[in-house]
């Protein structure tokens, strides 16, 4: 299911999950299912910056001053990503 | 019910008649084992005794049983979290919660072989993953003091390949079972039980007149062989590499051997997946083996191995391994 993630909306990584890098790249376990989920790299790094609530204009400017990537692109892919994470109950997104 | 809680350390009771070492160890045993006997420190004390059909019964009375559609095992956890497995025509065995004591059976039509394959392979993983370890599915050579380990589905040739080593003079440390643990000097992996399973034309060309001891199941065609003193090791050894086998499938016949590294992502993913117990999925487990993985993955390299299941390849894969071993020890050498 698609969430509408304002730019206030704001995400947290979820407490019944364990995560560990794997150099540049995240592994996750889902600890209620059992599953895990991979990373590359981008997706590393946001994991990384939603251990602690951000909102969703934070992570994408921090991700647009860190990577030289087209903008708009970048803000698609990182909803994309927290989607994903969200329908994998991964994450715990509010407001 | 049995109260695990209520279980006192498995430090030898009246009925621990036997104390052998396997894996590191220490197991008291009621029954004699064909296993060496326990000499020095182990990681962990582990109580074998066994029980009639009526206990295994009272034990798992009303507690439904769990089974994957056409197999002959069954399994199910117990709400004091023992845990009960049994393998149609091998026995039944129960696990305590702490993984300090197996109570065993085995069924009247068993072999000893079998059994004694089920019980300290399968059976003695549910103890070592509820005493704190993540064991692998993995057969491992010994090459020059080094630890070499396979990583593979069953059929993908783990114990062919270590057959081969074998045949050329190296040793076995354990095959199907692998306990690893971090040390100081890097990780060191340790003896399973000096046995090794093949298929009989397998063990013709490479153990020449080993005798089997028996069928590992009646569904298997593998044979179960005893190795003697100079084709076992019996010391734990430093792991310098994994090689995980790809599947006889993703190799063609013409294809040349390949052996190259796997980026971190996909060497967790291999170790993951190649985790001996799938059974036991309490958070505390799998939050434990999220961390012990990624940290073995930091520790140990691991490499995709590819090579044509050719008889005679095999040798030019042991030799490409054994390559590679100088390479991961000794870049310079092979000239590279």
């Amino acid at each position: 299911m698609r969430t509408n993630l304002l730019e206030s909306t704001r995400i947290v990584a979820s407490q019944e999950q364990v995560s560990c890098n794997l150099g540049v790249e995240a592994a996750i376990l889902n600890l209620k299912n059992g599953i895990y989920y991979r990373l590359n790299p981008i997706g590393a790094r946001v994991w990384d910056l939603i251990q602690s609530p951000r909102s969703f204009v934070e992570i994408r400017d921090i991700l647009i001053d860190e990577y030289d990537v087209d903008p708009a692109r970048l803000e698609s892919d990182i909803r994309d990503l927290l989607n994903r994470l969200a329908d994998n109950q991964l994450v715990e997104i509010s407001g | 019910m049995i109260d695990s809680g209520a279980c006192e350390p498995a430090v030898v009771t009246n009925a621990s008649r036997h104390v052998y070492g396997v894996y590191g160890i220490a197991l008291y045993s009621e029954i004699p084992l064909p296993l060496p006997l326990h000499e020095q420190g182990e990681l962990a004390q582990i109580e074998l005794r066994t029980a009639p059909a009526s206990f295994f019964s009272d034990a798992i009375r009303g507690i439904p049983l769990e089974r994957a559609s056409g197999s002959w095992y069954e399994f199910a956890r117990l709400p004091d979290r023992s845990s009960y497995a049994r393998w149609r025509t091998v026995g039944e065995f129960l696990v305590f919660g702490d993984g300090r004591r197996i109570v065993c059976r085995p069924f009247d039509m068993a072999s000893a072989e079998s059994f004694y394959v089920y019980l300290l392979a399968q059976a003695l993983s549910f103890a070592l993953v509820k005493s704190g370890f993540e064991p692998l599915h993995a057969t491992v050579v010994v090459v020059n003091g080094n630890g070499v380990a396979f990583l593979g589905d069953s059929g993908f040739g783990k114990s062919s390949l270590a057959a081969c080593f074998l045949d050329a003079g190296h040793q076995l440390l354990t095959d199907d079972l692998l306990l690893l643990q971090a040390c100081s000097s890097g990780v060191l992996a340790y003896p399973g039980p000096p046995r090794i399973k093949l298929r009989a034309t397998t063990a013709r060309r490479f153990l020449g007149d080993v005798l089997a001891g028996g069928r590992m199941n009646p569904e298997s065609d593998k044979l179960i062989f005893r190795l003697d003193g100079k084709r076992s090791c019996f010391t734990p050894v430093p792991v310098k590499a994994v090689y995980s086998l790809a599947g006889p499938q993703e190799v063609v016949r013409k294809e040349q051997i390949r052996s190259e590294p796997l980026p971190p992502r996909q060497s967790f993913l291999e170790l993951v997946k190649n985790t001996f117990n799938r059974r036991i999925l309490d958070a505390d487990r799998l939050e434990r083996q999220l961390h012990e993985t990624a940290r073995l993955v930091s520790l140990v390299p691991v490499r995709k191995l590819s090579y044509p299941r050719v008889w005679r390849q095999l040798p030019s894969v042991r030799e490409a391994i054994i390559c590679d071993l100088q390479q991961v020890l000794e870049p310079a050498v092979c000239g590279h």
